[in-house]
């Protein structure tokens, strides 16, 4: 073919993002999980930090219909088109070091829900980071306008969640290990008072003894 | 008497005892351990090279995940010619842009990426980014 015999200089660049940005970003948490009833809003923080990047940090949320999808260029839902509403910083003009980030969540409907929450910073290379936190969203309770047909599915979905949630992973283990410090001291503390409250009985019933046996002496001797 | 008496010190000295062999000392202990985000992507940037139309050119590429295991979702930008770039993952090539790859932590992968120019491009440069929307593997 002409076109193969014909030198063409095809100079390919390809600027893969993230590889240098992505060691100094970091986010915690990594994912939400939020229960809430219809109508009701709740905050979360999040606390976004780098040691090396300065400058501006757009912040947008995707949302999708499949619960268990983890892909986010299938994230092509807003959160309008749930019913959802979010709100949180659309963009730090001036980030540097730390960033805290509050993240509000309601819903009209009844269901659960999925999305993502990516934090973009600037670049002036052509270098963009792009990571995020997950949105888990479960909307109970009884509501007229749920009209949400998915929800026998997701709510199946969000279980098998749920139960990760239940067991996490190494990034929070905070719960038992002070719970169960918390039963031990509780049980030791009753069998204390148990004991004292005894105690102060026995005492107490010497003093009634002895105060009677005094009455008694003085009144006839003896 | 005598036996309230006996009673009573036998219970303080009891007490007493277990004050020192059954009390509960509370020393609570926390740890937050944070997810690691870190991806390397390595070669970077990924260059092609000089092409001639109808001939491709493989690139290795090499993913490398932090301590934690991560979600990473592929998507090209830029140029038609760029956002046909294929990957293969050890199942055929498939489109790259696209994908959605688990990395297990501290476990790179490596993979061959593929680049063909069709017969009849014109000439020139040819530029793309590629986005790696980094999240923890849930």
């Amino acid at each position: 073919m002409k076109n193969q015999m014909k030198f063409i200089n095809i100079v390919v660049v390809l600027i893969i993002l993230l590889s240098l940005v992505g060691a100094s970003l970091n986010l915690n948490p990594t994912k939400i999980y939020l229960s809430l009833n219809p109508n009701e809003e709740n905050c979360q923080k999040i606390f976004l930090s780098s040691q090396n990047y300065t400058g501006t940090i757009k912040v947008r949320d995707i949302w999708t219909n499949n619960l268990s999808e983890s892909n986010l260029n299938k994230y092509t839902l807003s959160a309008n088109d749930l019913g959802v509403t979010i709100n949180y910083p659309k963009q730090f003009d001036n980030f540097k070091d730390s960033q805290e980030v509050e993240v509000c969540l309601s819903s009209i409907n009844s269901g659960n829900y999925r999305g993502a929450l990516i934090f973009t910073p600037q670049s002036n290379t052509n270098v963009i980071v792009e990571i995020g936190t997950w949105l888990f969203l479960n909307v109970s309770g009884s509501n007229p306008e749920i009209t949400n047909t998915q929800q026998t599915t997701e709510e199946t979905q969000i279980n098998t969640i749920q139960t990760d949630k239940a067991n996490p992973s190494p990034s929070s283990i905070t719960g038992n290990v002070v719970s169960e410090g918390k039963e031990t001291s509780n049980s030791g503390r009753i069998i204390f008072w148990a004991i004292v409250v005894i105690i102060a009985v026995i005492l107490l019933s010497l003093v009634i003894y002895y105060i009677k046996r005094r009455i008694r002496w003085q009144r006839y001797g003896y | 008497m005598k036996y309230l008496i006996s009673l009573a010190l036998i219970a303080m000295l009891f007490v007493m005892v277990s004050g020192f062999i059954g009390a509960d000392v509370d020393q609570s202990t926390s740890v937050t351990v944070l997810s690691d985000l870190t991806l390397l992507p390595t070669p970077n940037p990924l260059l092609f090279g000089t092409l001639y139309p109808g001939i491709n050119s493989v690139q290795s590429v090499t993913l490398t995940p932090g301590n934690s295991s991560l979600s990473v979702s592929v998507n090209i930008t830029g140029d038609p010619l760029m956002q046909s770039i294929e990957a293969d993952f050890g199942t055929g090539y498939v489109l790259y842009s696209g994908q959605n790859i688990i990395l297990m932590n501290n476990s790179p992968i490596t993979f061959n990426t593929r680049l063909s120019i069709p017969s009849g491009t014109k000439q020139g440069t040819y530029n793309g980014i590629i986005v790696y929307y980094v999240m923890e593997a849930v």
